[in-house]
């Protein structure tokens, strides 16, 4: 096995003034050459932690500690305009509106030309600004490399940063939620642009999504954050078939999907802890299965199967439940 | 189409920021405070009749006997001053309360109905707003003729309008917004939507334009005065203080036209100030 | 069957946009049975948000008629609807924006009940409070100060309070988290079984609509061109549109491969609707006939699809006109 692409330990994120991290001791691992899903809810920190590794963090909020190793650099300490032409060139990024990553200034086909010259290949950047706008299926491109993003829809824009990152090639391409908000028809079109995408630069993608659906299809490995920290993190099938971690199996029990139904009846009233825990566990404030021990000291990711990594101390006592008493839509009493 | 997780940044773990009074709303408290301290003060137990003469004692200097010395009839300028700070004040709220009143009640009304009522009133607007606020006030009061009710209302006429355009700005945008629906398809009657959902989320422009129109409007009752077409003498106002003293500065009694300038230039600072800390207070939240 | 409880009749809504006409609906007909919940797919500029507004008569449609209760509002004035705003309400998509952000829980839900009279409105307030799962410590609150998907519950708890008899529900669980969409939803069917409420469930999100409704509409530029029971339009998807639709969903299971059916060009615009079946121009299965206006197929029992590929069923049993 080819060794990961990027290697994120500790990461620990705070904002100033406030002594709780947003991000607490992150630990990502994302493999060279495939698709790695980052899911988890809203606050989670799953956007925090793209941005963390961008550099690009809001005002006020600081990397407190660990790093973040992408070919042997640590991302967390390039100086500034290292890390500026780190972005450009070794990492991607789309972000879920695509019109706004756009400058609004310039025609499209003429930022994808300055994305193909900054990628070095072509001689004749317009021209091959015209062959990835086709590649990437949009329609007249001719017409359509002279408009500018308000012109655009917004699957036409997320398409447009497609052809730059054809052009630039990055290692790993960061895209948070890039489908949010876009029609079910357009998301398929978009993924399956991004499968190509992947598929012919042999990039790494590092997909920040709310949507299990789309991280099942796509990823290989997927990382669950809740509460600032990743609660588990396996391959694909792993986690959708046989989740350790509590809040996962809530997650699958409760998912509400197309395919098949789901008994409305067996999800418990959302008790949602109001106040975050103290220095314990993070979902300890939801987790059916508390106890005093999960209160006093955090508890860390950590390996239960060579490639599967879980931050549970009852792991090993869970295991053996259905996925429904493990997630606590149904009590143990009744499943017995 | 705003779909959960679709904020571009989680909010959650921005630290909550107390809010305090800034400095300048302190500042701007603090002098609006002495102001009314004076005012006070000379209502209760003036040091002097504000309009008593004494031939024997014109223009003293600033000494013990009177503080801020005596003008050109022997009046105590700190008695006068303070009379002028209840007088200039009264105007300026009654010039705010008025165009404040009536310019967001027109504004939402504009901004909430549209169509023809609102092109009337933006019409209206315009033609005012055509002209510099201080000179249609002057048009105003020389029509009317300069009494204390004359001048509030030409300095209100001339300061509506910037009611009624923010207001009617601020309505235009809120009225399409989900809440304004939702109030609507509760079954709200219009009247209560403007009233209670609408304005109560517009009204801070509007607010800081009103603690900036108290300074402006004591600029202008003063302004009105000292040119003759305001207040007349001999009442205690600022501008007939100042305009009176006028001429004793080239002989250098600057004393009788500083003390009550010098009150105007604070009046209006604090007001400016207050304002400021409106916005900054308000500024939207999340 | 008896009477629907609310009837749509060949609704069109036409407005001005930058000088050109959008047409939002083009003749849309639906009911509504009294207990029912009738689902409304459709993606992004197919009408769905419109329809909803203009049951609500938030919007004056511009030709068809509009009947609850078999009285016909379509052209009642603002003083007439208010009464009728008792029995009809909406629920909004993002309660962010749907909610007076100045404004506490307490008055939000207080506001409905006074404003129609509501007998007790604070026995009422607390009892809608219960119904709806939040406690009480939130009545002192203001939308910002609560989580997303209380704040849902509160803008549910706001339609519900007078007691309404239809409430139009516009993509009521878009704007929360996952973990909580499968327990909002259990919410909404416990409300409508204790309160005998009617739901026109709104949403591009064809997995939250196959776990609450009975029966399912699916809309594309501004006409409804499917129908039928839930699990029979899943289960034999008849209009090309609703299996594209259908296909395009990714199925939160890494061991299931699905096969996306293609859908061709663009989005299309309100602004230019094409003559005949409105999907044609990106339909892969269209022919010649399309370009004629298409009637609705019977495919099954209730179910009925205005496509031609519904007249012959891939089984090659026929389909009859309806």
């Amino acid at each position: 096995m080819t060794p990961p692409l990027l290697v994120v330990e500790d990461l620990t994120v705070a904002f100033e003034g406030d002594p709780r991290p947003v991000l607490d001791h992150v630990g990502l691992t994302v493999p060279d050459q495939a698709w790695m899903g980052l899911v988890g809810e809203s606050g989670s920190g799953k956007t925090m932690t793209a941005l963390a590794l961008l550099g690009l963090l809001p005002p006020g909020a600081r990397v407190v500690g660990g790093r973040a190793l992408l070919e042997g650099r640590d991302l967390l300490r390039l100086p500034p305009d290292e890390l500026r032409r780190v972005r450009g060139s070794r990492i991607g990024m789309i972000f879920q509106s695509p019109r706004s990553a756009l400058n609004p200034l310039m025609t499209v086909g003429a930022q994808i030309a300055r994305a193909v010259r900054r990628g070095g290949y072509e001689r004749k950047p317009e021209r091959a600004a015209l062959d990835l706008l086709r590649k990437v299926r949009i329609p007249d491109p001719e017409a359509r490399a002279q408009a500018y993003p308000h012109q655009l829809s917004g699957g036409m824009c997320q398409r447009v940063l497609i052809a730059m990152m054809l052009a630039v090639r990055p290692r790993l391409l960061i895209a948070d939620e890039p489908t949010t908000g876009l029609d079910v028809t357009v998301q398929a079109e978009i993924l399956e642009l991004m499968q190509g995408l992947q598929r012919e630069t042999g990039m790494a993608i590092l997909l920040v999504s709310h949507d299990l659906g789309v991280i099942a299809e796509n990823c290989q490995r997927v990382a669950v954050m809740y509460g600032g920290g990743v609660v588990e993190d396996a391959p694909t099938d792993e986690l959708f078939h046989h989740p350790r971690h509590p809040y996962t199996a809530h997650l699958m029990a409760t998912l509400v999907r197309a395919d098949r139904p789901v008994d409305l009846a067996s999800v418990l009233p959302g008790a949602r802890a109001e106040e975050p825990p103290g220095a314990g566990c993070r979902y300890a404030g939801r987790c059916p299965h508390v106890e005093a021990a999960c209160l006093s000291r955090p508890v860390r990711l950590e390996p239960v199967a060579p490639d599967h990594g879980v931050a549970c101390r009852r792991h090993a006592e869970l295991a053996p439940l259905s996925l429904e008493v493990k997630a606590g839509t149904r009590g143990r009493e009744e499943a017995s | 189409m705003a779909v959960q997780g679709a904020r571009p940044l989680p909010i959650v773990g921005v630290p909550s920021r107390r809010r305090r009074l800034g400095v300048s709303a302190l500042v701007g408290l603090g002098i609006l405070a002495v102001l009314i301290v004076l005012w006070a003060w000379g209502a209760l137990a003036p040091p002097r009749d504000p309009l008593a003469t004494d031939p024997a004692s014109q223009l003293l200097p600033p000494g013990p006997g009177h503080l801020m010395g005596t003008d050109t009839y022997g009046r105590d300028v700190l008695s006068r001053v303070m009379a002028g700070a209840g007088l200039d004040l009264a105007i300026a709220a009654s010039v705010t309360g008025v165009s404040f009143v009536v310019g967001v009640l027109v504004g939402a009304l504009a901004g909430y109905h549209g169509g023809w009522i609102d092109d009337v009133v933006l019409r209206v607007v315009d033609v005012i707003l055509s002209f510099p606020a201080f000179v249609l006030a002057l048009a105003i009061t020389a029509v009317l003729g300069n009494s204390v009710r004359n001048v509030v209302i030409a300095i209100a006429v001339a300061y509506t309008p910037y009611f009624v355009r923010l207001t009617r700005g601020e309505i235009l945008s809120a009225r399409r917004a989900d809440y304004a629906d939702n109030a609507r398809a509760i079954g709200n009657p219009s009247w209560r939507i403007v009233l209670l959902h609408l304005l109560p989320n517009c009204i801070v422009p509007a607010l800081v334009q009103a603690s900036l129109t108290m300074g402006w409007s004591i600029l202008d009752a003063s302004g009105l005065s000292f040119l003759g077409l305001g207040i007349k003498p001999p009442t205690p106002e600022w501008g007939v203080e100042v305009g009176e003293g006028a001429s004793n500065i080239v002989s250098g009694e600057w004393w009788t036209s500083v003390f009550p300038g010098l009150a105007i230039t604070l009046a209006v600072l604090s007001f400016n100030l207050l304002g400021e800390a409106i916005q900054a207070r308000f500024r939207p939240r999340r | 069957m008896t009477a629907p409880l609310l009837e749509v009749a060949d609704l069109t809504c036409e407005f001005r946009d930058r000088g050109r006409t959008v047409h939002a609906l083009n003749g849309v007909s639906l009911t509504v049975g009294a207990g029912e919940t009738v689902g409304l797919v459709g993606e992004s500029g197919c009408g769905k948000s419109t329809l909803a507004r203009s049951i609500v008569r938030l919007l004056v449609p511009t030709s068809g008629r509009l009947l609850f209760d078999g009285q016909d509002y379509t052209r009642w004035g603002e003083r007439r609807l208010r009464r009728l705003r008792k029995d009809v309400q909406i629920v909004f998509q993002d309660p962010m924006t749907a909610l007076n952000p100045s404004w506490t829980v307490r008055r939000l839900l207080l506001e409905p009940l006074v404003l129609h009279r509501v007998g007790e409105p604070e026995r009422r307030l607390s009892q809608v409070l219960d119904e709806v799962e939040l406690p009480a410590s939130v009545l002192g609150r203001r939308p910002g100060q609560l989580s997303g998907g209380q704040r849902q519950r509160v803008a549910i708890a706001r339609a519900i309070a007078a007691r309404p008899r239809f409430v139009v529900l516009d993509e009521p669980t878009a704007s929360v988290d996952m973990s909580i969409r499968a327990s909002l939803l259990r919410l909404l069917r416990k409300l409508q079984r204790e309160e005998g409420l009617t739901y026109l469930f709104i949403s591009h999100d064809l997995s939250t609509v196959r776990h609450i409704c009975d029966r399912l509409l699916v809309m594309y530029l501004g006409r409804v061109v499917e129908e039928g029971r839930t699990e029979s339009v899943f289960d034999r998807p008849a209009h090309v549109y609703t299996r594209v639709l259908l296909s395009a969903i990714p199925v939160p299971d890494p061991a299931v491969r699905r096969r996306r059916l293609p859908i061709l060009g663009e989005p299309p615009s309100p602004t230019a609707i094409p003559t005949g079946c409105p999907f044609r121009p990106r339909c892969q299965m269209a022919a010649g006939e399309c370009e004629r206006p298409q009637p609705f197929y019977e495919v099954g029992p209730g179910h009925r699809a205005a496509c031609r590929l519904a007249r012959v069923e891939p089984s090659g049993e026929a389909g009859t006109p309806a």
